[in-house]
């Protein structure tokens, strides 16, 4: 599990790999994942999964520029992503709002309705 | 180095807003902190070379977003949630299971050495000079133009079902608008329930109003 000498030469004449920033994006995945287990409000949990989201761009763009700088195919993908969690937050939303509206609650424990 | 000190700043910043999204005792709270990380996540792309993709993601999820879960908290109203029974189990698995996760990715991170190719200098002034906005859209148009049609079939669907899911819904099971035929021209009508439920204010009514808005009028002119 050793960074390769390669990786590490890159490393000391850059002072910035693409590990730096693998590393934040991964504690960054893992905190909106732990959001997303733990977290009992709607709105939160649904924070939480554009957290996640965030993290796997910061991952796209960095790679993208660290591995094959001359080629932008990693930030049209995050672009991608992003369109898609607009999408997903207009969605959630709207369902978090309809929810609201049929039980006044937005606590997740509260929707237990297919539950038998 | 100016880059790694600006690295060390923001990476401290949003893993500490990202915390606060996560831990902070108002949702209220934890949305302003998630503004917080979208700007010092847009930091990052500008470190990358990525200019078109922080305005972007600030525009997109530092404004937008924000302001979208913004209203939903407003909408339910931020009250504090009932303490429920099983709440340490919860967060015991909750860390367990998101410390398990991030193990196992960053033991991968680590053991990932693809060789790099750092951007040529040619390649940064190129960027720099013209931005990367005309480089990704002519990929968005070319190699990525299914993938973009798609996402704007997904957009319209997105938006349709969000309007669908939140529009005022009608009991009524007479249809609402009928069409007509008088004196050779179409003539459009809502049923009564129809036009209780949109609040239409009926024309009859208008016309008995009229004497009145005479007499305003007349008041107004004096």
């Amino acid at each position: 599990m050793m960074m390769s000498a390669e990786v590490a030469e890159v490393a000391a004449v850059a002072g910035l790999t693409v590990h730096h920033y693998l590393g934040v994006a991964t504690i960054l995945f893992g905190l909106g994942f732990a959001g997303v287990v733990s977290s009992r409000h709607l709105i939160r949990t649904l924070m939480c999964v554009e957290l996640m989201l965030n993290a796997v761009n910061l991952v796209f763009v960095a790679i993208n520029n660290h591995v094959n700088p001359s080629d932008l195919s990693g930030q049209v993908f995050a672009i991608f992503i992003l369109t898609i969690s607009a999408a997903e937050a207009a969605v959630g939303l709207a369902i978090v709002l309809a929810l609201f509206k049929n039980t006044a609650s937005v606590d997740v424990e509260d929707f237990s309705r297919l539950k038998w | 180095m100016f880059e790694s000190t600006l690295f060390w700043i923001f990476a401290t910043v949003a893993i500490g807003a990202a915390l606060g999204v996560v831990l902070a005792p108002s949702v209220l709270y934890s949305a302003l902190s998630l503004i917080v990380v979208f700007f010092s996540i847009a930091a990052f792309f500008l470190l990358n070379n990525a200019d078109f993709l922080a305005t972007a993601q600030v525009l997109v999820y530092g404004v937008g977003l924000t302001i979208v879960m913004l209203f939903g908290i407003m909408f339910t109203g931020d009250t504090p949630l009932k303490t429920r029974a099983g709440k340490l189990g919860r967060l015991l698995i909750a860390s367990i299971s998101s410390v398990a996760l991030f193990a196992l990715i960053f033991t991968s991170v680590l053991g990932f050495n693809i060789k790099q190719f750092p951007a040529s200098a040619q390649w940064i002034r190129e960027l720099h000079e013209q931005g990367s906005t005309l480089a990704i859209g002519q990929l968005l148009f070319s190699k990525y133009v299914l993938p973009f049609e798609v996402a704007s079939i997904l957009l319209l669907g997105a938006m349709i079902g969000a309007i669908m899911l939140s529009k005022k819904t009608f009991t009524s099971q007479e249809p609402g608008l009928t069409f007509s035929i008088q004196e050779g021209r179409l003539k459009p009508t809502l049923s009564a329930e129809w036009r209780k439920d949109v609040g239409f204010v009926d024309a009859e009514v208008a016309e008995e109003d009229a004497p009145a808005t005479e007499e305003l009028k007349k008041e107004c002119s004096l």
